[in-house]
């Protein structure tokens, strides 16, 4: 799998409509290592997950995080990627 | 019970005035606190921001740039602006600041605006305690063109230019108490500074084209505690440690060690508990006018998460101008 292939979401909209409801990634299953941190402007760690499978939903200790901007790296197979990401509610 | 009045009935026009009144506490009570933990960012660069109290802490005319840059290399990576004055009058005792802040980061875009006073009490010639106010207008925008969603038909994401407006209030006090010390003097004395601040935010206006921004009710909450020690005549230390509890950011700690040589170049060495080190170095320009002060200050901040691997993506700098100026003589 191509890493350069992977996109990269920046959004996401938890409001349980089935829509953009998590951080989602395309084909996670052709790598064997996929971790997730995602961090706010500070700094400070709110998720992380070294076996990520698509169901981060914009939480910390399963509380709902503040509307705004976060960063994330995600590694496939140690290779790291990044991105800022949105959260939005309605 | 009927009430019993000492005083005349408050006419109608009173009565009015004391409504208005209670309406405003009850609105800087009510207000709140959206995460946005952007307003924190620059903490440890322009506290005045975060507590009116500490508004011009010299005494001077005070006017400061403050360019910052976070996660280098990173798409749509955090910039910020933040323009700063302060004008003292009543010979220093009370002192008027405006800001205006400028942040964006992912897809949004963030403005504020701010205002504070602050006036200060002397308790005896080596201590005095400073209260301020201060009241902001926070303004949000996000654009969905910058957004790549994994669903496409989401509504929450399908109009571009939605903002929102907030209002925020402050409130601060700051301790300051000088000692004598060996190598004290005028300019470089041994002092401890102490403030605390609250910030109440509460969204006013949802959005104007459906989406809305819906945040917990928190406070943010901010300590400073500031130790000055010259150990020579010209070489002072500062050791400065802040404290935020905001929503949405948690806990944190930041502690800086300072060195200045002659008032004219100082050195900065932090550690933030996001896993943050910072570096910052600064000069003061000649003094061209007798009071003047003209000071710049670069800065570098290196994250030290060992997982954000990615490099320059933990590298962020901020760059800060600052004027001082003695206007005291201009008072009539």
């Amino acid at each position: 799998m191509e890493m350069d292939t992977t996109i990269l979401y920046n959004v996401i909209t938890p409001n349980g409509d089935g829509r953009n409801d998590v951080l989602r990634f395309d084909d996670l299953g052709n790598f064997s290592s996929v971790e997730l941190y995602v961090f706010n402007s500070w700094g400070h760690t709110v998720y992380e997950n070294v076996n990520y499978n698509n169901d981060w939903g914009g939480t910390k200790d399963g509380n709902p995080l503040p509307a705004g901007s976060y960063f994330y790296i995600l590694k496939l197979d140690g290779t790291s990627l990044s991105s800022a990401i949105s959260i939005i509610y309605e | 019970m009927a009430p019993l009045y000492l005083v005349p009935y408050p006419s109608y026009t009173n009565r009015m005035k004391k409504f208005q009144i209670v309406f405003v506490c009850l609105l800087l009570t009510q207000l709140v606190q959206a995460q946005q933990f952007s307003q924190l960012l620059p903490i440890y660069k322009d506290y005045s921001s975060w507590n009116p109290a500490s508004i011009s802490p010299s005494g001077l005319f005070n006017g400061s740039i403050n360019y910052f840059q976070d996660y280098r290399g990173l798409s749509d990576s955090p910039k910020m602006l933040h323009v700063a004055l302060h004008y003292p009058f009543k010979f220093q005792k009370a002192a008027i600041g405006g800001h205006i802040f400028r942040h964006t980061s992912g897809g949004y875009k963030q403005t504020q605006l701010g205002v504070s006073y602050r006036y200060k009490l002397n308790f005896s010639n080596d201590m005095e305690i400073s209260g301020g106010l201060g009241i902001g207008l926070f303004h949000t925008r996000f654009s969905s063109d910058r957004f790549i969603a994994f669903d496409q038909g989401d509504n929450l994401i399908a109009v571009d230019g939605n903002s929102a407006f907030s209002v925020n209030g402050n409130a601060g006090l700051v301790l300051r108490k000088t000692f004598t010390s060996g190598f004290a003097s005028e300019s470089n004395s041994q002092r401890l500074v102490v403030g605390f601040s609250v910030k109440q935010l509460r969204a006013v206006e949802e959005s104007v084209l459906g989406l809305h921004t819906d945040f917990a009710r928190k406070n943010h909450f901010y300590t400073i505690i500031s130790y000055t020690y010259p150990i020579l005549t010209d070489i002072r230390t500062r050791l400065l440690y802040t404290n935020s509890i905001a929503a949405g950011a948690g806990m944190n700690h930041t502690l800086l060690g300072n060195v200045a040589f002659y008032n004219a170049f100082e050195v900065d060495l932090g550690f933030n508990t996001a896993g943050k080190i910072i570096l910052a170095s600064g000069f003061a320009l000649p003094e061209v006018i007798e009071d003047d002060n003209i000071r710049l200050k670069l800065g570098l901040i290196y994250d030290t998460k060992s997982y954000i691997d990615t490099n320059p993506l933990g590298i962020s700098f901020s760059i800060i101008y600052t004027y001082d100026y003695d206007n005291t003589s201009y008072e009539l």
